[in-house]
């Protein structure tokens, strides 16, 4: 029991040595460092939208390092291929000289991948990619093949380019667990990043926990108890995206057209567990339910035309829907 | 449960308690004060039973208050979460209670140590000041019920109706009243009827609760009295028959009865043996008995009833005169002396028995207004056939003299035409106490009269005492 509560009471520390560590690498942008721990520690996979140049890679790679994670980065494009991902069977001779076929891994067997601007490449290399994020194995040729634990995709998108792109459908948006924004940086953080660039361009992140921890820590958050009002206010605040259903919001029923799948609240839950562990909580608060509401259904509920007139955004809906949905 | 958290729980328990209480008396207060005003005001009569109704009501308002505001476990967990911002802790620990896991554990030993690192003062109670409506609420209308005088007080004037208590002394004067009555010479039917309603005037009186209530139940109590005696007292009615007839002789006769005198009646009788004993006896004789039998067939005597002894004597007078024998030359003496004695003697005791029946009417009324402190005006009690007939010699049957009327200068206070020597006080020996003169001369006149008709008075005292009443019994223009 003691070692058991030894291992909880480490998680904090554990979580600010990586934050540490992170932070290292990265100039502001805390919410979505935070965001992104949460993400890998409840086994959810992000997706990350921002403008060319704000440390998105940046951001990847210092994790891989202060998580002692293999990582790999995909630059989706349009002629990138399924195979291109997964990996594919090649012919080689062997010593002997016969000719065997072979597995060639892609860059997805790795812990930690960042697969850049996903909505350049294809609707079929986005499905093999978003399988393997939802099955954590690979099918080629018969044959399955498992990905290492733990597995942590970061997506980007780049709102900018228009062009080329096709766009992620709202059932392959379901599979990310947080749609994180980095915003370009202010003025301050801008100076910081610039100073600190020119001296080095490399990442100075150094190893905080390894893949073990990160899994032990995450049995641990999905011991966090949360009680019935909370758990119900999770659950209403997801249901009342719906506007088609009995009890739903009026901001619902004037401003979404499709609302959360069941893979929010989900989410919502179990990433609640770990904000409230990482900040030193032993419990869910409604105050989690809060923070983590606008990244787990920015993108998962379709704004309608009367938001659009109204220059709404998701964020703005979800905004409105935290603050209707009321608490026990 | 953690200590510091049962510790919030006490204080959160306590001030709910507390809140509940203030509220409790307010309300109570509240309508006890509520309670106070109007009886002040005499819009309602304040009994105890109001007031302990108010304060069942401010115990019930209490207990309900503290009953729906009772701080178990979890209330007192989200009150914490809440007012001190702990995140759920509070809650999450107490629905939790059960578990036994580390996470568990460190989840309530973080709460125990956020909790005491919080203070009971930053708990809130919503806004204060709501708290203090009801009490406020109270204690305005406690200070208007305080300030506000009773109406009685406002105009200057007494109560108009103030609460009547028979006293153990009245209660004891009355009972001392039905035995002198008891044992007075009353006719026996105003007796009993007298001594009846007194008997159910003692048991009124102890319902009545108010001035007015008694003074309603002593008039009925009179009116009862003055009936039955008006019943039984034949005289006056006779009386104004009798003065009716053209025959003076007659009428005078008729007048000495109304005026309950024996003695007159003697004196009239006497005449009359004068008179049909002189020359022209047989004719006056005729005349007197012929105007008598007349006067005897009038209805409201012929109705009156056979067992009035004043009707029976002289219905039986009036017989024996018939029965003279006046075909003689002289008129037979020994029947006509035997007649009009025999009728002085049945007259006499009737007119006497009538008188006494008057003298306690009239004994019970003063004693009722003294025992209760009654002015006459207060006494409507015989007034419409006491005080409508205009008639000089109609007598005051209710023997109540006027509060500020003194119709002589020489000290003699007359009513009708009877005129008494004065309105000094005597002892009674009856009740032990000091009465009107007017309210036992009938009485003492009556018991004098009684013996002396039987012969049981001493022949010169018997001069004496008819003397002295006859004295008293003077006119008014004597009295002047």
């Amino acid at each position: 029991m003691n070692n058991d509560m030894e291992r909880i009471q480490s998680f904090c520390s554990k979580i600010r040595n990586v934050k540490e560590q992170v932070f290292r690498d990265i100039v502001g942008q805390e919410e979505v460092v935070d965001n992104v721990i949460i993400a890998i520690i409840a086994g959810g996979n992000v997706l990350l939208e921002g403008v060319p140049g704000v440390g998105k890679t940046r951001l990847v790679r210092s994790l891989s390092r202060t998580l002692s994670l293999p990582f790999s980065r995909i630059q989706f494009t349009p002629d990138l291929m399924p195979s291109d991902v997964t990996g594919t069977v090649v012919i080689r001779k062997d010593k002997d000289g016969e000719m065997v076929s072979e597995f060639r891994r892609g860059p997805i067997f790795a812990n930690l991948v960042l697969a850049d601007e996903i909505n350049r490449a294809t609707p079929k290399t986005q499905s093999a990619m978003l399988e393997v994020m939802q099955e954590h194995k690979v099918t080629v040729a018969n044959s399955t093949y498992k990905l290492d634990v733990p597995f942590f995709v970061l997506a980007t998108e780049n709102p900018v380019e228009q062009d080329g792109t096709y766009p992620l459908p709202e059932a392959q948006m379901d599979r990310f667990m947080f749609k994180l924004i980095m915003t370009f940086p202010n003025n301050s953080e801008l100076t910081d990043i610039v100073k600190m660039t020119q001296k080095t361009m490399d990442e100075t992140a150094e190893a905080a926990i390894d893949g073990g921890e990160i899994l032990e820590m995450r049995a641990l958050a999905a011991e966090v108890p949360i009680i019935d009002d909370v758990l119900s206010y999770a659950i209403r605040l997801v249901s009342g995206t719906h506007p088609e259903i009995d009890g739903a919001s009026a901001t619902a029923r004037k401003y979404v057209k499709y609302g959360a799948s069941p893979r929010a609240a989900q989410a919502l839950v179990t990433a609640a567990k770990v904000r409230a562990l990482m900040n030193g909580s032993f419990n869910v608060s409604y105050g989690d339910i809060d923070a983590l509401a606008a990244p787990v259904l920015r993108h998962r509920i379709k704004i309608n035309y009367t938001a659009i007139n109204e220059h709404l955004n998701a964020d703005d809906v979800v905004a409105m829907l935290v603050k209707e949905t009321a608490r026990k | 449960m953690g200590t510091n958290f049962k510790k919030f729980k006490r204080g959160i328990g306590t001030v709910t308690a507390m809140l509940s209480a203030l509220l409790g008396l307010s309300v109570g207060g509240f309508f006890a004060s509520l309670i106070w005003l109007l009886s002040k005001l005499t819009l309602i009569s304040a009994v105890p039973l109001y007031y302990i109704f108010s304060a069942f009501v401010g115990l019930a308002v209490g207990a309900v208050a503290y009953l729906t505001h009772l701080p178990t476990d979890i209330k007192v967990a989200k009150k914490i979460d809440g007012d001190l911002a702990l995140g759920e802790r509070a809650v999450t620990m107490v629905e939790f209670v059960g578990e036994d896991s580390a996470m568990h554990r460190l989840q309530r030993m973080d709460t125990e140590k956020r909790l005491g690192e919080s203070s009971f003062k930053h708990l809130c109670y919503g806004k204060l000041w709501l708290h203090f409506i009801a009490p406020l609420l109270s204690l305005a209308m406690l200070i208007c019920a305080v300030a506000i005088p009773a109406v009685d007080s406002v105009g200057g004037g007494e109560d108009t109706d103030p609460t009547f208590e028979l006293t153990p002394w009245q209660r004891q004067a009355l009972i001392d009243l039905i035995e002198e009555v008891e044992s007075s010479e009353m006719a026996v039917v105003p007796k009993t009827v007298a001594v009846t309603e007194l008997t159910l005037l003692v048991d009124v009186l102890d319902s009545v609760g108010r001035i007015s209530g008694m003074k309603k139940a002593v008039n009925n109590t009179l009116e009862a009295i003055y009936s039955a005696v008006d019943a039984s007292n034949t005289a006056h009615k006779i009386s104004d028959v009798l003065r009716g007839s053209e025959n003076d002789r007659l009428s005078g006769f008729g007048t000495a009865i109304g005026k309950l005198g024996a003695l007159l009646v003697e004196e009239e009788l006497s005449s009359l043996r004068d008179e049909i004993t002189a020359a022209d006896g047989k004719t006056k004789l005729t005349e007197f008995s012929s105007a008598f039998s007349e006067a005897l067939s009038n209805d409201v005597i012929e109705y009156m009833p056979d067992g009035d002894p004043l009707r029976a004597a002289l219905i039986a007078f009036a017989s024996a005169l018939s029965a003279i024998d006046v075909s003689q030359d002289t008129l037979p003496v020994d029947d006509i002396n035997d007649a009009l004695s025999q009728a002085n003697g049945a007259i006499g005791s009737a007119l006497l028995t009538q008188s006494v029946n008057e003298s306690v009417e009239g004994r019970i009324t003063r004693r009722l207004m003294e025992i209760f402190g009654l002015k006459s005006s207060d006494i409507t009690a015989g007034k419409d056939s006491a005080g409508s007939d205009e008639d000089e010699n109609e007598g005051n049957s209710s023997g109540i003299l006027p509060d500020d009327e003194n119709n002589s200068e020489g000290g003699g206070i007359g009513t009708g035409e009877m005129t008494f020597g004065s309105d000094d006080m005597i002892y009674d020996p009856r009740t032990n106490t000091y009465v009107k003169y007017s309210d036992v001369i009938y009485y003492y006149h009556g018991i004098a009269m009684s013996k002396i008709i039987d012969g049981l008075a001493d022949p010169e005292l018997e001069e004496i005492i008819t003397q002295y009443f006859d004295n008293l019994y003077g006119t008014e223009n004597e009295s002047d």
